[in-house]
């Protein structure tokens, strides 16, 4: 074979390489990223112990309830500012919706008065879930694994 | 076999080992998370119900609580969607190697 036909054959497969490369270069889902991971974990439990204390009057926690949600929403944004992440955006929106059921809503619920210690508890389940989610999805941008049990709901 | 002939059947044959670790992996994960998602809302409606009946929570309450499901189940979909993209990524990412690597063994050979 002459060595002007390999040098062919090498230009021709340098071009492919790149080719393919330019369209392996261009993200679909944003990667993985630790600090996101930690939002959403350390909010969980922060929004937890936020609930604990929801039997008593609004007012006596409204600092702590302004800080945390002041969290919440720097978390959704974190999230909405990385470049194709907006899965995730989306979901740290539903979480934050004050109209919404989830911890937006639990602020708007408990502004009204304090809640029962069986709500709270339900609370607890239903906005953990939605914490579980974003985590999922998280976890899920590094390597496919399983997140849920319906035998033991993570909450 | 010519060097195209070597070149498609590495492509063909480790496409096919890939689809099968990459994406046979994300439907068995979208199929059991859904399946657990769908069981957990069935045991938390039975148990908000009791709870209602047993004035444990109002009304109100209760309707809270099902609406979170709908939001549960926007983020859930949400997830899988992501879990969806994440996937083909890998997949993609991986099977670029696997031309580019093919591609090196058949044509260039050392």
């Amino acid at each position: 074979m002459s060595s002007h036909w390999m040098a062919a054959r090498a230009r021709w497969l340098s071009v492919f390489c790149v080719v393919l490369l330019l369209a392996c270069c261009a993200p679909i889902i944003a990667d993985y990223s630790l600090d996101a991971y930690k939002n959403a974990t350390t909010l969980k439990a922060e929004t937890f112990a936020l609930i604990d204390k929801s039997g008593e009057k609004y007012i006596s926690h409204k600092a702590e309830a302004e800080t945390l949600t002041t969290k919440v929403n720097a978390a959704y944004e974190f999230a909405n500012g990385l470049a194709n992440n907006s899965l995730s955006a989306q979901q740290w929106q539903i979480m934050r919706n004050p109209n919404g059921n989830l911890y937006g809503g639990f602020i708007r619920l408990w502004q009204k008065g304090p809640l029962p210690p069986a709500f709270r508890e339900d609370l607890k389940t239903s906005i953990g879930r939605g914490y579980d989610e974003i985590i999922c999805l998280e976890i899920n941008k590094k390597d496919t694994q399983r997140c849920f049990s319906a035998a033991a709901p993570k909450t | 076999m010519s060097a195209f002939d070597g070149f498609f059947s590495d492509v063909v044959g480790g496409a096919k080992d890939l689809a099968r670790t990459s994406l046979d992996g994300f439907v068995d994960q979208a199929e059991g998370d859904s399946k657990a998602f769908i069981l957990t809302n069935k045991t938390e409606l039975e148990k908000w119900g009791k709870q209602l009946a047993n004035r444990e929570i109002t009304r109100d309450q209760f309707e809270f609580l099902v609406m979170g499901l709908k939001d549960l189940t926007e983020m859930h979909a949400l997830t899988e969607a992501g879990v969806a993209e994440a996937s083909v990524q890998r997949f993609r990412d991986k099977l670029i190697n696997l031309v580019i690597n093919a591609a090196f063994k058949n044509f260039i050979p050392i």
